[in-house]
């Protein structure tokens, strides 16, 4: 036992939606930083609800998330925005900008943060290269497979070096070769040090890191436990 | 300093990409956003020049002092002197009772006109041409100079100054109304113009603020965007009002000419025309900024 602040506290957190139904049903969690975290469950058990809340972007109906010791629901405009900017989303239906090149989407991210050009175009190159897209900077998404896409997500979820990665069914639409090559770079994330919280549906990705599972399943947790890696 | 231009430098890039997106459509808007200005530009450049032109045509305001008779001489010297050196009076013309019988005598064209009287019964006369063509001023220095012991009578001649005072003040309150009337049509134009672009562009934005992007970044291309079609709309506006000018010219030319009469329209001082495009540019900031404010208002986390 520890006597440091976890990184993420979720206490009884409900989310309705505005047609009565409850996507969350009092969740309790601690996340630890450095932790690789699993979100498994069937559809519809709440993951991606419990995704969107972590990352600021909705507020729970009741309950609070704490981030680092701050409350999520106190923080302002500005210090939401800080936040958003140190987590990297990878999201289940990509995000994507269609009239943007790949490279422009990748680099979308630090534009936000504001970084200079040339560290722009380096850090957009090597994040790129990671997952396999590195010959592909000027093409548009349009012109990339459904894997591809998934991948370049992935590559802008990481080319800001965030502190807390999100991913929502990251190899839901992978190859097994490019599946494998997106394991091995969250495996090198979690080595070295970045917190990842991850919802999926992929047996072989839960099975093949080593990590924390938490089942969630109609809004609640149903079990809390580690991988078999 | 860097980041703030590279800032700055993308947002007019993504503007200037959304603006060239849709040509036609953008074109008719600050085609639009052109006739909304120019039409308030002419007219006001027709009136403001025909008030100026009216008032050369009509000459100067003059007050007549018709002095008592038996005035004596240096009593009138004394007058003119005082009013020589007074602050409202830009020149005066004295009318001596003879000159005053000649010119009578000129205009009945008839030297009989004395016949059974014994003396010439005209007074002295003094014509001032105040310096100010104010009717209160100029209502003003008729009581001050109908206060004066040797003035018998003081004829204003300042109903039509106060006439055309009266029309160009209308007319330029009116115009000035046109002008907000129209302004508001063109902050609505552009407010819809960007608001569709930020319909159109709802994932970029919601993608943008996902990733932590300030509001200030995602408004900052948009408000680009609306002072770019706001520029250029004003740019057409100046185009659009020489033309008419031209035209309003030519005609004016063709239909005064036979009359001896000549009005022509000034072009718009670059001043005024440097104002207005600055102007049009607050309006587009403004415009784009609520546009994208109302949007991003929807977006905050619930």
């Amino acid at each position: 036992m520890t006597d440091s602040v976890p990184m993420i506290e979720i206490n009884a957190l409900t989310r309705r939606y505005p047609d009565g139904r409850e996507a969350l049903r009092g969740i309790d969690l601690q996340i630890e930083a450095g932790e690789m975290l699993f979100l498994g469950g069937p559809s519809g058990a709440g993951k991606t609800t419990l995704l969107r809340l972590i990352a600021g972007i909705d507020r729970p109906t009741s309950g609070e998330i704490t981030l680092n010791g701050q409350p999520l629901s106190r923080l302002s405009a500005p210090a939401l925005e800080a936040l958003r900017k140190n987590i990297g989303m990878v999201f289940q239906e990509h995000k994507l900008l269609l009239d943007r090149s790949v490279e422009q989407n990748a680099a979308l991210p630090l534009q936000i943060q504001g970084l200079a050009s040339a560290e722009i175009h380096k850090r957009v190159a090597a994040a790129l290269e990671r997952v396999g897209l590195g010959g592909r900077a000027n093409d548009s998404p349009l012109a990339l497979s459904g894997g591809e896409r998934q991948r370049l997500c992935i590559a802008r979820a990481l080319v800001g070096k965030p502190a807390l990665i999100v991913a929502d069914e990251p190899t839901g639409n992978l190859d097994t070769e490019y599946g494998e090559a997106i394991l091995t770079l969250f495996r090198s994330f979690h080595l070295a040090g970045v917190t990842l919280i991850i919802a999926t549906h992929d047996e072989r990705l839960v099975q093949s890191l080593e990590g924390r599972l938490v089942h969630i399943d109609q809004g609640r947790v149903i079990s809390d436990g580690r991988t078999l890696s | 300093m860097r980041g703030f231009i590279e800032r700055h430098g993308h947002a007019i890039a993504s503007a200037a990409r959304r603006l060239m997106t849709e040509p036609l459509t953008n074109l008719l808007t600050i085609l639009v956003i052109a006739l909304s200005l120019a039409v308030p530009t002419c007219l006001y450049r027709i009136i403001s020049d025909a008030a100026t032109m009216a008032k050369g045509q009509a000459g100067p305001p003059a007050i007549t002092l018709f002095l008592r008779l038996g005035v004596r001489e240096d009593q009138i010297s004394k007058i003119r002197e005082s009013l020589n050196h007074h602050k409202q009076v830009s020149s005066l013309d004295f009318v001596s009772p003879e000159q005053g019988l000649k010119e009578l005598q000129h205009r009945l064209g008839t030297e009989d006109v004395l016949t059974g009287l014994d003396h010439n019964p005209l007074p002295a006369v003094l014509i001032v041409h105040p310096s100010s063509t104010d009717p209160a001023v100029l209502l003003d220095l008729q009581k001050e100079f109908s206060a004066s012991p040797a003035v018998d009578q003081v004829k204003l001649d300042a109903e039509w100054a106060r006439r055309l005072h009266a029309i160009t003040h209308l007319l330029q309150e009116a115009i000035l109304a046109l002008a907000l009337i129209f302004a508001a049509a063109v902050v609505i134009v552009v407010m819809n113009t960007v608001r569709l672009q930020v319909t159109a562009a709802r994932e970029e934005i919601e993608v943008c603020k996902l990733m932590g992007a300030s509001d200030a970044f995602v408004r900052r291309p948009f408000v680009y965007f609306g002072m770019f079609q706001m520029f250029f709309g004003g740019g057409v506006a100046i185009g659009m009002t020489e033309l008419v000018r031209i035209a309003f010219n030519s005609l004016s030319a063709e239909w005064l000419g036979p009359y001896s009469l000549s009005f022509q329209v000034q072009s718009l001082p670059w001043l005024q025309a440097g104002g207005g495009l600055l102007l049009a540019l607050i309006l587009g900031w403004f415009a784009a900024s609520s546009a994208v404010s109302t949007f991003l208002y929807r977006l905050r986390p619930r």
